[in-house]
């Protein structure tokens, strides 16, 4: 049991548990948390999962967690582990299940007075267009040789295909594409799970939201980003659906029966790993890459459908004006270079943030670093960031949203799906949803104060504010 | 044992723990906690099941064989667009761990809830008393 006295405090935002806490941590673990953030952990396992991440063979530095931690299974969500490349493990449970599930924010040209008038027809038409929900296909049914095609060139492909614009590939991280996607290594079964999935949002916490930005913090940036304060933008949270949940499921399975073979030892059978270097790391590294590009695909093609809906409604005969700011995994292994040393960086429900001058950021934004973006809660806000030169600590990675603090089914006992959606069209916002359970498992209440989860964040010196969304539309699964 | 199972606490996942007589029924017990999520839609069409499927799982431990075999019936589920809702256990062994179940479902468009995937994390089977018990973590 982990208490409040077992932690050691660095600073105001910054908590550490030190590696004599338990015999089988490899290095401390770090938690990034004001008072109020910190006291929230206690009431669940995080801080567990935390340390049995510090366990791993070959991790370096710390354990992190961002400041939206909470339970999840193997890594906490909102946990953060880098491990040298090759001494260090790769674990398919410090991804998850919905590989890069992750979060692309749209800009478009016009403001709150514009649409407003035709919110609800615009809802109407995005749900009818994007399929949304569990077990509803999408529009395409992909050959043999489209799944190939996703899986190892993602966006690209979908681009080439007429699904987008030249720009929206280099407007995603790794260019909605990893390098290391290979086909062959995702399962037959993995694939038809998939192969009716592209372009639909799912359910669980996956939403689309038509957002007004409410606030400005730093004008410089913003204007670097294409954004003004009352301009309308877009958000789609989604991730790699049934492709990804069966990749997951088949390495935690292989990798499981791999472990006497490498002699690993893990405190919780959900964190099933392997070297790096050995065969099945790279296979899993392949397959989970290729899931990842299914993933940046999904998400391509919904923005697609939503230009389509967005021009059908407010019309334009030659565009719909909605340009891709950026795409963000939070679930997802990188390969990356850190101080000189090549490692695998394992984020579950953590953003990438990379800081000014990095190469990896696109040019028009390398000035001012990566734009980093984070969903809040259907009736809060959402917050788009910057990448700081000083996240460098956390192999710059941020939170991933504002992290849940109450069970669904707790969710569910508290506030019906009708309760929910009342008090969310009372604050103006139009609510397109399939499950009246999942709204009510969504509700507000359930998740942390986004706004205190990022004020960390821009604290603790990992990113910088620049500009808050507030939610107008909202289509939920 | 009258409750075939119960929801415990977990912040985001689902996690339950499923009650039975002996292992196959816990087997069975956990796979009608996943049925039940999947049915809080009601189903439009109202449809009896229909064609019995065999399914057959080979592990290298009772946690596996467990994780296997639900993970079989959700990847079977999404790719047939099905719930399963009967499960009928006809071989059941522990040396070597393998099951062989026969499955029947109901078509479905749109189920109640995301199932994404059974996880190891404190996955726990054990004898409780004059029951078998077992405790399964689903990703949703």
């Amino acid at each position: 049991m982990i208490t409040k006295k077992g932690l050691n405090k660095i600073s105001d935002y910054l908590w550490e548990i030190p590696k004599n806490f338990r015999a089988d941590m490899r290095v401390p673990a770090r938690i990034y948390a004001d008072q109020n953030l910190l006291e929230k952990v206690f009431s669940d396992k995080s801080l567990e999962q935390l340390v049995n991440v510090a366990t791993l063979p070959g991790i370096i530095n710390y354990a992190l967690a961002m400041p939206d931690m909470h339970e999840g299974y193997g890594f906490p969500i909102g946990g953060v582990g880098a491990m040298d490349m090759s001494e260090g493990v790769i674990s398919p449970g410090g991804v998850g299940y919905d590989i890069n599930c992750g979060v692309r924010v749209l800009r478009s040209d016009l403001n709150f007075t514009d649409i407003q008038p035709r919110l609800a027809d615009l809802m109407n038409q995005i749900q009818r267009d994007v399929p949304s929900g569990v077990g509803r296909g999408g529009m395409m049914k992909l050959s043999e040789a489209d799944m190939k095609s996703v899986l190892e060139r993602g966006v690209a492909y979908l681009v080439e295909k007429g699904h987008g614009e030249q720009e929206d590939i280099e407007n995603c991280e790794e260019k909605g594409s990893m390098i290391g996607a290979d086909a062959a290594a995702v399962s037959e079964r993995a694939k038809k799970r998939g192969q009716d999935q592209l372009g639909t949002l799912g359910g669980g916490n996956h939403f689309l939201e038509v957002q007004t930005v409410e606030e400005i913090f730093d004008e410089e940036i913003a204007k670097i980003f294409g954004l003004d304060k009352n301009q309308i933008t877009v958000m789609i949270h989604s991730g790699s659906r049934g492709l990804g949940h069966q990749t997951c499921s088949d390495y935690v399975s292989l990798l499981h029966k791999n472990l006497e073979k490498y002699k690993i030892r893990l405190p919780d059978q959900e964190l099933a790993c392997a070297p790096f270097q050995s065969d099945e790391g790279k296979q899993y590294f392949s397959a989970m890459a290729a899931s990842a590009n299914f993933a940046w695909a999904n998400r391509q093609l919904i923005m697609h459908l939503v230009r389509g809906a967005w021009q059908r409604v407010l019309g334009s005969s030659t565009n719909s004006g909605l340009k891709l700011i950026y795409d963000v995994a939070h679930n997802i292994a990188k390969i990356e270079e850190h101080n000189g040393q090549r490692l695998v960086v394992h984020r579950k429900g953590a953003t990438r943030a990379f800081g000014p001058g990095s190469k990896d950021v696109p040019e028009k934004y390398r000035p001012v670093g990566q734009p980093v973006l984070i969903p809040g809660t259907m009736g809060t806000a959402s917050y788009i960031l910057a990448g700081l030169a000083s996240g460098q600590e956390t192999f710059f990675s941020v939170c991933h949203g504002a992290g849940r603090v109450m069970s669904r089914h707790a969710a569910l006992r508290i506030r019906s799906g009708q309760a929910v959606k009342q008090e969310l069209e009372e604050q103006g916002i139009v609510v397109r949803s399939l499950s009246a359970k999942g709204l009510a498992e969504e509700a507000p209440l359930a998740y942390k104060d986004i706004n205190n989860v990022v004020e960390v964040v821009a604290k603790a010196g990992l990113a910088r504010k620049v500009a808050r969304l507030r939610p107008i539309g909202v289509v939920k699964g | 044992m009258d409750k075939q199972y119960e929801i415990l606490e977990h912040p985001a996942d689902l996690k339950i723990r499923a009650f039975g007589k002996d292992l196959p029924e816990v087997f069975v017990n956990a796979a009608q906690a996943i049925a039940f999520q999947q049915l809080q839609i009601p189903n439009s069409k109202k449809q009896i099941p229909n064609e019995e499927e065999e399914i057959f799982i080979e592990s290298d431990s009772l946690g596996s064989l467990l994780v296997d075999w639900l993970s079989e019936i959700l990847y079977r589920g999404e790719v047939n667009k099905k719930v399963y809702t009967d499960f009928e256990v006809a071989e059941f062994s522990e040396n070597p761990y393998k099951i062989k179940s026969k499955t029947k479902g109901v078509p479905f468009e749109q189920k109640g809830i995301d199932i994404k995937a059974v996880t190891y994390h404190e996955l726990e089977i054990k004898k409780a008393g004059d029951h078998w018990e077992a405790v399964v973590v689903f990703d949703i």
